[in-house]
C-alpha cells in the first residue's frame, strides 16, 4: 500500500469531528482537520489534501465559498470536495453541485456510504 | 280787524263758489292777487321801517367817531399855536430848548413826526446866511431846489428862501468836508402857497397830504405852517407881515395815523369811514378806514358798492372842506340784518297758499257732491231698466200679489202664457183660485194651503214650495213658487216667481232607471266604487256593494257616514298620507292613486289601493270619484320579498369575508361591508370600478386572476394572491352567476384575508425547517459514536450490548426520518417543495422501488406483485419523489398487512396513469378514510411491530401527487384490505 492518503475534514462541531476522524483513520486515512472556512482554506492550499470533507455552514467563511474558492484555483481543484450537510434541501444540493462539489452527504450519515464515496473519489 | 273783514270776505266767497259754477276760478284768481298785493305791500312797509331804524343806528356810531376825528386835528394845531407862542417869547432859541420842547410834542401827540423852525432868508442875505451855517455847524452849506430828477440843485435867484437845514445829514457831512444841501422849502409852488397863506392870515395853514421823503419809509403827511414875525415889530397888515415875516415853525404830521389812533380808543361798532376833499375835482377819497386796522385809499366808486347806507359829515380846514363819509363794515351788516320782513312775507304768502288751497278743496268737493248725485241717479235708472227687462223677458213667471184678496195685481209675459191667458187683463181678472186645482197633491185644500204659505211668506219674507197649478184650460202642471214679500209706498205687496218643473220630474224619473243600471254595472267592478265629499269623513256619497268584501262593513254604513265615516276604517298612521294624496291631486287637477292600509271588521289589517280624482265644475270641487282595490295579496307577496331581499342583504353585510360580485366586463356590481373594510374604501367609491384597478391597480386583469380563470372554466375557482399594494394574501374563489338562459351574468368573489394565517405557516415552516437542521448535527454524532461503538471500534462488545447499541441506531433513524418527513411536508404546504421533472419511464421507476422491498417483504412472507400495461409509460415526472411515494405507499401497505399479498399496479387510463397499491391488511374503518390524508392523523389502525409513525407518510405522498397535477384516494374495508392509489396526467413535457 502506497503513502496514506490525506482527508481534510472541515467541521465545525467537535465532538462530530472527533467521532469522525476516528472512522476515517480506522479506515486507513490520514486526517487533517479544520473548524472554520479560513482554516479550511489555509490548510488546503499549504497541505494539499488528497480530498476535503467539508460542512456547509462555518464560521467566518461558509462551505459554499470554501469550495468555489479551490475549484477557482488550477493549484486545488483536482482535490475532491465532499459537502458534509445538514441540510437536505434540493436548492442545496443543486448549489453545491454549483460550487463544482464532487459529492453531497446528508447528516446524519450512513459511515458506509460515506467511506464508499471517499474511496470511490480517491481512485 | 284784518282778520274779520278776511273771514266775511272768506264766507261770502265761499257761497260764491258754491252757487256760482263758473264765479269759482274767477274768485281763486282774485282771491290770489289781492293776498299777493297786500303781502308785498306788508313786506315794503317793514322792510322801510327796519332800515330807517338800522340807519339811525348808524348816523349815531358814525356821528360820534366824526366828531372825535375833528377833535384830534384841532388838538394837533394846539400843538403848533403853543410851539408859534413859544418862539415869539423867546429871543433866541437854542438846540436844547428845542429839543425839550419838541419832545414834549411827540410824546402828547405820536402822529406829530416832525417840528421845525424855518428861517426866512433874503436874496441878499443868501451868502452871508451860508457861509454862518457852514461855519457854525463845520460843514459846506448850500441851500438848495429840488431838480427834476428829484436829485438837489443850488437854488435859483429867488427874492426870498426859506431852507431847512438837516442836523442829522449834517453831522455826517461835516468830516467829509462836502456841500450839505439846505433845501428852500418855498421852491414847492404847492408849500409856498401854504406859506403865503399862513404868512397873510398870520395863522396856521395846512397842505394837502403830500409824499415826505424822510428817513425810511415814504409817508403821507400835512405840512402845517405857523408864521413868526419879527419881535417887537406890528404884523396887523398884510404889508407889515409880509415885511416882518421872520419864519416859520412847520409841523408834520400823518393824518392816517391820527385818525387811527382816535378811532382806537373807541369801540368797534362797524363803521367805516373814508375821508375826502371836497375840492377836489374829482372828489377822489384818498382814505378809507374800513376795518380800524388798516387805512388804505380806495377808488372812486367803491364806496356805493359796499352799502347803500352811508354817513357824511363835512368838516373844515384852514384851506379846504372835508367829507367823511361812514360805511357799515359787513361786521355791521351782519349784526343788523333785516329779517323781520322776509319772514312776514313768507308768512302771509303761506297764509294764502293754505287759503287757495282750502278755496280749491271746497270747489273740488262740490263738484264730487254733483257727480254722485248723477252717478246714483243713472244706476237707479239703469237698475230700473234691468229689472223691467228682466220681468218682461224672464222665462219665469213673475206676478204681483197684492192684500188683502191677494189677487193678482201684475203678471210677466211668462207668467200670462204659463197658465194660458190672453193677455195681462184676462190674467188679471181672474181670481188666484182659479189657477190651482181643488185639492193640492198632499190632500190638503188649494185654498187653505195657499193661505198657510202666504202667511210664511210674509212673516218671514219669502217662502219656496212646490204646488200644483192649473192653467185656463184646465190642464194641471208641477210647479215650484217662491213668494217674496215687498213693501212698496207702504204697502205689503207678494212677488210670486212660479217655474212649471213637470220636465225636470221626468227627468229625474229617467234618472233614477239610469242610475238604477249604473248601480248594476257599479256591482260587477271588483273593486268598491265610490263617489264621496271632500272632507275631513270621506263622507261617501255613494259606495259600492264591493266595499263589504274589502272592508267587511256593507256599504250602507258609509253613505252620509250612517253608521261610521270611511275614515274610521282608514289606519290611523295612513289618514294624513292617504289626506295629503288626494290634496295634491286635487290641487293638480290631476287623478290621485295610493296604496294605505284599512282596518277589516274581523280586526285584520287589509291593505287597498285608491285611484281616483275630484270632479269640478266652473273649479268648483264637487265630490271625488275613484274606486279601491283590494290588494292584501299582493302587499304580503311584496312584504315578503322585501323581507327575504333584507335578509339576505344582512347576511352578505354581516359576514367576515369580503364578497365583491362583478359583471362579465370586470366592473364591480356590489361589494358587502367586510370588502370595503379590507380595502378601506366605500361602497360608493368601489361599485362601477374595474375590479383589476381597484384590487390590483392595474390596466388590465391579473394573471392567476380568479375571475379569468372562473370565465373560462365557467365553475368556481380558488386562489390565493398576494396582492403587493396592500401587501397582503387573501383567498380568493370566484363563482359564476347564471341567469335563466344559462348565460354568465355575474361572478361572485368570497375574499378571505390570510396574511395572518400565511405569517404563522411561514413561521412554522422557518421553525421547522430550522430545528431540523438543528436536529441533524447532534443526530450525526449520536448515530456514529454509537455505530463505533456498536462495530466494536472502541473495544470489543457483548452480544447483548450490541442488540441494545443497534436498537439505538434504529431509533435514531427513525427521527432522522421524522425530521425527513416534517421538512417534506412542511415545504409541500408552504409550496416550496419544487420538482424536476424528466421524461421518466414509469414501470422502470416502479420495478426498482418494489425491488427495495423484496428482502422485507420476504421476510413477513408477504408476496409481492406487480401489474404493468403492455405499453411503456414514459411521462414526465420528479423521479425521486414519485418514487417516495412508491416507497411511502410500500411501506404502509407492508406495515399493515401480517400476510397475504401486497400489489403494484400501474394501468393506462386515456389521458392520465393509475398507479395503486393493494394489500390484503387489516384495512381501514369507513369514518377513518377521510382521515388519512391529513397529516399527523393517527388512527385505530393497528401497525405491525416496531412500525410506528406519526402519520406524515401519505400527507406527504398526496402533496406529491397533487403537485404533478394527479389525483390520490383510498378504498378499503375492514380486514378486507388497503387500496391506495393515485393518477399522473400523461404529460411528457415538464
Amino acid at each position: 500500500m502506497s503513502e496514506k492518503k490525506r482527508i481534510l475534514l472541515v467541521e465545525d462541531e467537535k465532538d462530530l469531528v472527533e467521532v469522525v476522524k476516528i472512522r476515517l483513520e480506522a479506515s486507513g486515512y490520514e486526517v487533517l482537520t479544520a473548524a472554520d472556512g479560513q482554516q479550511a482554506l489555509d490548510k488546503a492550499r499549504a497541505q494539499k489534501p488528497d480530498l476535503i470533507i467539508l460542512d456547509l455552514m462555518l464560521p467566518r467563511v461558509d462551505g459554499y465559498k470554501v469550495c468555489r474558492m479551490l475549484k477557482f484555483d488550477e493549484k486545488y481543484k483536482h482535490i475532491p470536495v465532499i459537502i458534509f450537510s445538514a441540510r437536505a434541501q434540493e436548492a442545496d444540493k443543486k448549489l453545491a453541485q454549483e460550487v463544482g462539489a464532487e459529492a453531497y452527504i446528508t447528516k446524519p450519515f450512513e459511515p458506509q456510504a460515506l467511506l464508499a464515496k471517499i474511496e470511490e473519489l480517491l481512485k | 280787524m284784518i282778520l274779520l273783514s278776511l273771514g266775511l270776505f272768506l264766507c261770502s266767497a265761499k257761497k260764491i263758489m258754491i252757487k256760482h259754477k263758473k264765479g269759482r276760478y274767477l274768485t281763486l284768481l282774485i282771491v290770489a292777487i289781492c293776498g299777493a298785493s297786500f303781502s308785498f305791500a306788508l313786506w315794503f312797509w317793514s322792510y322801510q321801517h327796519e332800515r330807517t331804524k338800522i340807519e339811525s343806528i348808524f348816523i349815531q356810531l358814525a356821528s360820534y367817531r366824526f366828531d372825535a376825528i375833528e377833535d384830534a386835528i384841532q388838538e394837533s394845531s394846539y400843538a403848533l399855536y403853543s410851539f408859534g407862542d413859544f418862539y415869539a417869547a423867546s429871543q433866541e432859541v437854542n438846540k436844547e430848548e428845542f429839543d425839550t420842547f419838541s419832545q414834549g410834542i411827540f410824546a402828547r401827540h405820536p402822529y406829530i413826526f416832525e417840528f421845525r423852525k424855518i428861517n426866512r432868508v433874503a436874496l441878499d442875505q443868501r451868502k452871508s446866511f451860508e457861509d454862518l451855517i457852514s461855519r457854525r455847524l463845520g460843514i459846506n452849506f448850500q441851500i438848495t431846489d429840488l431838480g427834476e430828477k428829484e436829485n438837489f440843485i443850488p437854488a435859483v435867484q429867488r427874492p426870498e428862501y426859506f431852507p431847512i437845514i438837516y442836523n442829522s445829514i449834517a453831522e455826517k457831512h461835516r468830516l467829509k468836508h462836502q456841500p450839505v444841501l439846505g433845501l428852500d422849502v418855498g421852491s414847492f409852488p404847492d408849500r409856498w402857497e401854504v406859506m403865503q397863506s399862513a404868512r397873510d392870515t398870520a395863522d396856521i395853514a395846512m397842505t394837502l397830504p403830500t409824499k415826505h421823503y424822510g428817513e425810511g419809509e415814504i409817508k403821507n403827511v400835512i405840512r402845517t405852517f405857523l408864521p413868526i414875525y419879527r419881535n417887537g415889530v406890528s404884523h396887523d397888515t398884510i404889508v407889515q407881515r409880509r415885511d416882518n415875516l421872520e419864519g416859520f415853525v412847520a409841523m408834520l404830521f400823518q393824518l392816517d395815523e391820527l385818525i387811527r389812533l382816535r378811532l382806537q380808543s373807541i369801540p368797534a361798532a362797524g363803521v367805516d369811514i373814508a375821508f375826502f376833499k371836497t375840492s377836489d375835482k374829482d372828489n377822489k377819497p384818498f382814505y378809507f378806514y374800513p376795518s380800524r386796522t388798516r387805512i388804505q385809499p380806495i377808488e372812486n366808486g367803491q364806496l356805493e358798492k359796499i352799502s347803500n347806507i352811508s354817513y357824511k359829515a363835512h368838516f373844515k380846514t384852514d384851506n379846504a372842506d372835508w367829507l367823511l363819509v361812514a360805511t357799515p363794515s359787513p361786521l355791521f351788516l351782519r349784526e343788523h340784518k333785516i329779517i323781520l320782513p322776509w319772514v312776514i312775507l313768507f308768512i302771509s304768502l303761506g297764509f294764502i297758499f293754505f287759503l287757495l288751497q282750502y278755496l280749491r278743496s271746497i270747489i273740488n268737493k262740490s263738484g264730487e257732491i254733483e257727480k254722485l248725485v248723477s252717478r246714483r241717479t243713472e244706476e237707479l235708472r239703469i237698475a230700473e231698466t234691468k229689472y223691467r227687462l228682466l220681468y218682461e223677458s224672464s222665462r219665469e213667471a213673475i206676478m204681483i200679489l197684492a192684500a188683502p184678496g191677494w189677487n193678482f195685481t201684475a203678471g210677466n209675459p211668462a207668467a200670462i202664457s204659463l197658465f194660458g191667458a190672453k193677455n195681462e187683463e184676462e190674467f188679471i181678472a181672474r181670481s188666484p183660485w182659479e189657477f190651482s186645482p181643488q185639492y193640492q197633491p198632499d190632500g190638503e185644500l188649494s185654498q187653505d194651503k195657499a193661505k198657510r204659505m202666504i202667511a210664511i211668506a210674509i212673516e218671514k219674507g219669502s217662502n219656496f214650495f212646490e204646488w200644483t197649478h192649473k192653467r185656463i184650460n184646465g190642464k194641471e202642471f208641477f210647479a215650484t213658487v217662491l213668494l217674496s214679500r215687498m213693501d212698496m209706498k207702504g204697502e205689503v205687496v207678494l212677488q210670486a216667481v212660479v217655474r212649471d218643473i213637470s220636465a225636470e220630474k221626468q227627468i229625474a224619473a229617467a234618472l233614477r232607471d239610469s242610475e238604477e243600471r249604473f248601480r248594476t254595472m257599479v256591482s260587477n267592478i271588483p273593486g268598491a266604487i265610490y263617489r264621496c265629499k271632500n272632507d275631513l269623513d270621506w263622507t261617501m256619497e255613494f259606495i259600492s256593494y264591493e266595499i263589504r268584501e274589502i272592508s267587511g262593513y256593507p256599504a250602507s254604513d258609509f253613505i252620509q257616514n250612517k253608521t261610521r265615516s270611511f275614515a274610521s276604517i282608514i289606519h290611523p298612521d295612513d289618514r294624513a298620507m292617504v289626506k295629503h294624496s288626494v290634496e295634491s291631486g286635487l290641487n293638480q287637477k290631476m287623478p290621485y292613486s295610493m296604496e294605505y292600509r284599512i282596518m277589516h271588521i274581523d280586526g285584520s289589517i287589509r291593505w287597498v289601493q285608491e285611484k281616483g280624482q275630484g270632479i269640478f265644475a266652473e273649479n268648483q270641487l264637487l265630490w271625488l270619484d275613484g274606486v279601491i282595490f283590494d290588494i292584501t295579496p299582493r302587499k304580503h307577496l311584496e312584504e315578503d320579498l322585501a323581507n327575504s331581499s333584507k335578509e339576505w342583504s344582512t347576511t352578505f353585510d354581516s359576514m367576515a369575508e369580503g364578497i365583491s360580485i362583478h359583471s362579465p366586463e370586470f366592473e364591480i356590481t356590489n361589494v358587502n361591508e367586510a370588502l370595503c373594510k379590507m380595502l378601506g374604501k366605500t361602497r360608493k367609491e368601489l361599485i362601477g370600478m374595474k375590479c383589476y384597478k381597484i384590487f390590483h391597480k392595474k390596466d388590465s386583469p391579473i394573471n392567476g386572476c380568479p375571475m379569468v380563470m372562473s370565465l373560462n372554466s365557467n365553475q368556481r375557482e380558488t386562489v390565493e394572491i398576494f396582492e403587493p399594494s396592500v401587501n397582503r394574501w387573501f383567498h380568493v374563489a370566484a363563482s359564476p352567476i347564471f341567469d335563466g338562459e344559462g348565460k354568465l351574468r355575474r361572478v361572485v368573489h368570497l375574499v378571505h384575508d390570510i396574511t395572518e394565517q400565511k405569517r404563522i405557516d411561514l413561521m412554522k415552516d422557518e421553525f421547522v425547517s430550522t430545528v431540523s437542521h438543528e436536529l441533524r448535527t447532534p443526530l450525526s454524532i449520536m448515530k456514529e459514536s454509537i455505530s463505533q461503538v456498536e462495530e466494536g471500534m472502541h473495544g470489543k462488545i457483548l452480544p447483548k450490548q450490541k442488540h441494545f447499541l443497534a436498537m439505538s441506531i434504529n431509533g435514531i433513524n427513525r427521527i432522522t426520518r421524522i425530521v425527513d418527513g416534517l421538512l417534506d411536508i412542511s415545504k409541500i404546504e408552504s409550496g416550496k417543495l419544487e420538482l424536476h421533472k424528466e421524461k421518466t419511464d414509469l414501470e422502470k421507476l416502479a420495478r426498482a422501488v418494489v425491488t427495495s422491498f423484496k428482502i422485507s417483504a420476504a421476510k413477513k412472507k408477504i408476496e409481492l406483485k406487480e401489474s404493468y400495461p403492455k405499453e411503456k409509460i414514459e411521462i414526465a415526472l420528479d423521479h425521486e419523489k414519485i418514487s417516495r411515494v412508491f416507497t411511502n405507499l410500500i411501506a404502509n401497505a407492508l406495515k399493515f398487512t401480517e400476510s397475504g399479498f401486497i400489489e403494484v399496479k400501474i394501468e393506462d387510463k386515456m389521458d392520465q396513469v393509475e398507479c395503486s397499491v393493494m394489500d390484503s391488511g387489516i384495512g381501514i374503518a369507513e369514518e377513518d378514510l377521510s382521515k388519512l390524508f391529513i397529516k399527523f392523523a393517527q388512527f385505530g389502525r393497528q401497525s405491525g411491530l416496531g412500525q410506528h409513525g406519526i402519520g406524515l407518510g401519505l400527507s406527504i405522498c398526496k402533496g406529491i401527487v397533487e403537485l404533478h397535477g394527479g389525483k390520490i384516494w383510498a378504498e378499503s374495508k375492514p380486514d378486507q384490505g388497503t387500496k391506495i392509489a393515485f393518477t399522473l396526467p400523461k404529460t411528457v413535457i415538464g
